[in-house]
């Protein structure tokens, strides 16, 4: 028995080490656009490993995680612009008849601030929002709704206020990061590099968090909130506490995105893709922690496919993937693969019983 | 029509729509054996089950008649401006606000969650910007969930989850 666990653990720990391997090494074998397009992908990966946290461990379902990804993505995209302009004004502001750099763009000057910013920025409002629903037990549809409200009101802002966020068009053409030319092909492959980094270093972390007790008392306030109200846990204390934290992973995740895109704009963070993110979770299988990596490289990459191979029609097979998962595998693709181990497990539970009447 | 307010015909029409659905509806929940099973599974769903209500049968029903609602809905707002196939999206966020400040489950609820958003929102989009107005909004619906969590019209269900 002792022997099988730690041939269990020797083996997760084998599989996860040359998927590791496997992508860091991807700039051997991946042309730069598909790099490009795996490094997009894993920089959602780490954003849904956060949703994940919150919605498959804790029961919270936000729909507006969105906006934390963008906020982590504009505070990156403002450096960059400012960097790119060389001191001088973003051009979108000299359209809108300004003439001196305002006051919220003015800490973007220095990079480390506008990384620590990134991160510290949508933890706060996630935080703000947090303990004012959690604390009076506002949960459930409640709080989904207010999520995605959330987003909504953050987006017509971030399109209305055009000469501070560059409205709809968003914020675009950046150069340089530390000096260092961004769109060569070396650098590119460095972003890949740190990406695929941050996302062991979150996926472990994430990994150690839920295995150890705190994941229990997580997974106890998903299966029973008010029992563990009873048993003296403060549920909203550690709701709140799971929502920051997936906030500011989120916007890890955005700051990243831009690096390997290059471009944020109000589209990219609105509704519509904060529900798709719900969905590479949904898809993936939420509960797990490598649910959602696979879900988001897999949804983003079939949307890649299908586009690439069907551009008329590759909506309607996303669409399709979508009802598919979610009718026949409701607890997404890692669903399947626990269902095959457990009807594994019976029949070697059946050969023992058959072993045993055998000696009989 | 009245002094120096006037009414178009397509917005008296829309109005009296509106009351039409409201009876029809108030009708369906609260005189009929399947509005009554409807609440019954909407307050407390495990309880119903025992009961002998088929849940799952429940839940299409309302489905169905929410989904039809929302089409009635949809042929009013033919009358009042632009149609796209996104004009839904515009509407999601406000609906479901309306439900979140009237209270899960309660129709008076709904109908002054929905006068009471949409006349701030005018305001408060006439006084400031259209932008700006949508965060009053929101800051004003946060503020007002401290002051009732669960909405205007508390359903009480001796049910805890």
């Amino acid at each position: 028995m002792q022997s099988t666990i730690i041939q269990k653990l020797l083996g997760h720990r084998i599989i996860f080490s040359i998927l590791f391997i496997l992508l860091l090494t991807a700039p051997l074998y991946l042309s730069d656009f598909r790099l490009n397009l795996l490094g997009k992908f894993l920089a959602f990966a780490i954003l849904a490993i956060g949703l994940d946290l919150l919605w498959g461990y804790t029961g919270v379902l936000s729909l507006g995680h969105g906006i934390f990804f963008g906020l982590g993505a504009y505070c990156m995209a403002m450096y960059l612009k400012l960097e790119a302009n060389a001191g001088g004004l973003p051009d979108f502001m000299t359209w809108s008849g300004m003439s001196e750099l305002p006051l919220i763009w003015l800490p973007f000057q220095y990079p480390i601030v506008a990384i620590i910013l990134g991160v510290l920025f949508p933890a706060f409002l996630a935080f703000v929002l947090g303990s004012l629903t959690f604390r009076n037990r506002i949960s459930g549809v409640y709080f989904t709704i207010l999520s995605q409200a959330l987003v909504l009101v953050l987006v017509t802002l971030f399109v209305g206020a055009q000469n501070l966020t560059g409205g709809t068009s968003g914020l675009t053409n950046f150069e340089t990061l530390f000096g260092i030319p961004m769109n060569e092909a070396s650098t590119q492959t460095m972003f890949y590099i740190i990406t695929v980094v941050v996302l062991a270093a979150i996926f472990l972390g994430c990994r150690r968090l839920v295995n150890g007790r705190f994941g229990n008392v997580l997974i106890g306030i998903r299966d029973g909130e008010n029992r563990m109200r009873f048993l003296g846990y403060n549920p909203s204390a550690y709701k709140t506490f799971i929502y920051t934290l997936s906030a500011a992973i989120a916007g890890m995740a955005g700051m990243l995105f831009v690096l390997q895109v290059g471009i944020i704009s109000p589209t990219m963070i609105g509704i519509i893709p904060s529900i798709e993110m719900v969905l590479w979770v949904a898809l993936g299988g939420r509960g797990t922690i490598i649910g959602p990596v696979i879900g988001a490289v897999l949804v983003n990459a079939a949307k890649t496919g299908f586009s690439e191979s069907y551009p008329d029609i590759w909506t309607y097979f996303l669409g399709l993937l979508f009802v598919l998962v979610v009718v026949f595998l409701p607890k997404g693709l890692t669903g399947l693969f626990e269902t095959w181990k457990a009807r594994r497990k019976s029949q070697n539970v059946g050969k023992h019983v058959d072993v045993a009447k055998s000696y009989r | 029509m009245v002094g120096s307010l006037s009414l178009p015909y397509s917005r008296l029409f829309i109005l009296a729509l509106s009351i039409v659905c409201l009876v029809s509806i108030y009708y369906y929940f609260y005189r009929t054996a399947n509005g009554r099973r409807t609440r019954a599974v909407m307050q407390n769903r495990q309880m119903a089950e025992c009961l002998g209500v088929s849940t799952r049968k429940v839940d299409m029903i309302t489905f169905a008649i929410g989904s039809g609602f929302a089409g009635v809905a949809g042929c009013a707002l033919t009358l009042l401006g632009a149609i796209g196939p996104t004009i839904g999206t515009n509407y999601i966020i406000d609906a479901f606000m309306v439900v979140v400040v009237g209270g899960v489950g309660a129709l008076f609820g709904a109908v002054a969650g929905a006068f009471g958003i949409g006349i701030f929102n005018t305001v408060f989009e006439y006084v400031t910007s259209a932008s700006i107005g949508k965060v009053l909004i929101f800051l004003l619906i946060i503020a007002f969930l401290q002051w009732r969590p669960s909405g205007l019209v508390v359903s009480r269900s001796r049910s805890l989850d």
